[in-house]
């Protein structure tokens, strides 16, 4: 009996606290938004790593998506004589879907890990104790400035991410498929135009926003609790990547659905 | 000590546990109702409205219905109907049996239907697919009051009722009538009219072969050599008058200032 509650306790019970940690850990930082003001210079350093550095990574990723994604459906339009719809095809998946879970896998696998490395070390070594017993919160001081400079800085990846891969998939496009780059980057930016490339745009933005505010607070959750050491540190960066992983998946499905069902 | 590892387990953190239990709760109810349910919501279910038509040639499942000339719908289903009615206009009552064809029309909604209502099925356009048209009436006339509709859960539901609908008892069936386009019905009189139609070409055939070959009436009048004389002549005439109108148009336009000029002094002193 005490084996079977012991094993509930782990399975079942153990996510669903460490969930509603997450989510009140979650709605302390954002009640304490105001004192961003103060932590304004340590937010715009968090946005530099979140944001520039991670730059290099998007880039190449975002280019390539588009890249492949023009030569898949591309050539099976083709077979159609439809090739010159392959912007439509690449603006859409991009900008609806792809740029955003893309770039807040990439933003999970790099800075998620090092944020939760990061706070997981703090933490085993007493430092996050040491700040608490000085009287300072260290909501405001370590959790508010990471997630409010990362869960800025998804979106701003994810909108560069889809011109990046719509640029990319439009120089297959040319190169591969013997559509004409102009053609192609009008019938995006007309599809942009429209009411429901304007839609497809700010949905994708607010799904980058709702992964940003995921990934940031699950790391930093993760991280605080991280116990015994470098193993401890290890497997707090494990959980944090695997769950954010999971939750950027799951989410996604569901912007997804209640935006376009 | 089962009460105190339960105790244990329960009593910490209390408050991590009823949020997490929130957040799985929310995550699965919006699972239901984006997983599991259906992709329609009650706002785009259909309207159905059951019409009885005459025949349901060239009518295909799907086919468009106008309102107004306005796309409102499509056809959702046909179905053969046969039942048996009295006939009244018999001193015995006679009972015969009524073929027809009902189609069930999928609406965005159910305009309101006044005396004097067309509905048709038509060719829209010369080559296109037949649609379904509906005229609902003038605002002045009476409304049809107790126009048959049919529930759609229960169709989506009822496998009874999917197969051939059942209708709701004391309610007005719509009647549809069928308008062909002339193409159409060119092409029917001329299956219908086959040989009157061949023995017309035939005709016209020999009257060409005679015309080649220079026998019959008309021939000799087109060969003859009096009639192209006369014709060439006619034909100079014609020239020459057309030559003398040009002069006469060029000199109107040569004096068309002077006429202005005169017209503007006349038009001073006046």
């Amino acid at each position: 009996m005490n084996h079977i509650l012991r094993m509930i306790d782990v399975v079942i019970l153990k996510p669903i606290r460490g969930t509603g940690e997450t989510l009140i850990l979650l709605f302390k930082t954002f009640l304490s938004l105001p004192w961003i003001v103060f932590k304004v210079r340590e937010t715009l350093r968090q946005m530099y790593i979140s944001g520039f550095q991670s730059l290099f990574v998007v880039s190449v990723v975002a280019a390539f998506t588009g890249m492949i994604l023009s030569l898949q459906a591309g050539l099976a339009l083709k077979d159609f004589g439809q090739a010159d719809l392959i912007g439509q095809v690449i603006v859409v998946t991009l900008t609806r879907e792809m740029a955003p879970i893309m770039t807040a896998l990439i933003l999970a696998a790099s800075i998620g890990s090092a944020m939760a490395a990061e706070i997981g070390t703090m933490s085993v070594s007493e430092e996050i104790d040491a700040l608490e017993v000085m009287s300072i919160d260290p909501v405001k001081y370590l959790l508010l400035p990471r997630i409010v400079g990362f869960t800025l800085m998804v979106p701003a990846l994810s909108a560069y991410a889809s011109a990046l891969g719509v640029l990319g998939g439009g120089v297959v496009a040319q190169t591969q498929l013997g559509v004409d780059f102009d053609t192609y980057l009008n019938l995006v930016l007309e599809i942009l135009k429209t009411k429901k490339g304007l839609k497809d745009i700010w949905v994708g933005e607010f799904k980058s926003l709702i992964f940003g505010i995921t990934i940031s607070s699950i790391a930093c959750r993760q991280g605080l609790n991280a116990t015994g050491g470098a193993i401890g540190v290890g497997n707090a960066v494990r959980l944090a990547v695997v769950t954010s992983f999971l939750l950027v998946i799951i989410l996604g499905y569901f912007v997804t659905a209640i935006f376009y069902r | 000590m089962h009460r105190r590892i339960f105790r244990a387990i329960f009593n910490r953190d209390r408050l991590d546990l009823i949020v997490g239990i929130m957040f799985f709760l929310i995550m699965g109810f919006t699972g239901f109702i984006t997983i599991v349910q259906s992709g329609e919501s009650d706002i785009k279910k259909p309207a159905l409205l059951p019409v009885r038509l005459e025949t349901a040639e060239n009518l295909k499942v799907g086919a468009l219905v106008y309102i107004l000339g306005v796309p409102q719908g499509y056809v959702r289903s046909f179905y053969f109907i046969q039942t048996h009615v009295k006939k009244d206009d018999t001193h015995d009552h006679e009972i015969v049996k009524e073929q027809y064809v009902l189609a069930v029309l999928a609406l965005r909604e159910i305009p309101e239907f006044r005396e004097g209502y067309v509905i048709r099925t038509k060719f829209m356009e010369i080559l296109g697919e037949k649609v379904v048209e509906i005229k609902p009436g003038r605002e002045f006339s009476s409304p049809v009051l107790d126009v048959a509709t049919l529930d759609l859960n229960r169709f989506l539901t009822d496998e009874a009722a999917s197969v051939i609908p059942i209708l709701p008892a004391n309610k007005y069936l719509l009647e549809a009538g069928n308008y062909d386009d002339p193409l159409f019905q060119a092409s029917m009189i001329l299956m219908e009219n086959r040989a009157p139609f061949r023995e017309i070409i035939s005709n016209l055939a020999e009257i060409t072969g005679k015309l080649n070959q220079g026998s019959g009436n008309i021939s000799a009048l087109i060969n003859s050599p009096r009639l192209m004389d006369g014709g060439e002549d006619t034909l100079k005439e014609i020239q020459v008058l057309v030559r003398e109108f040009g002069t006469a148009s060029e000199d109107t336009r040569e004096t068309d200032s002077i006429i202005n000029f005169v017209t503007g002094i006349i038009g001073f002193f006046l």
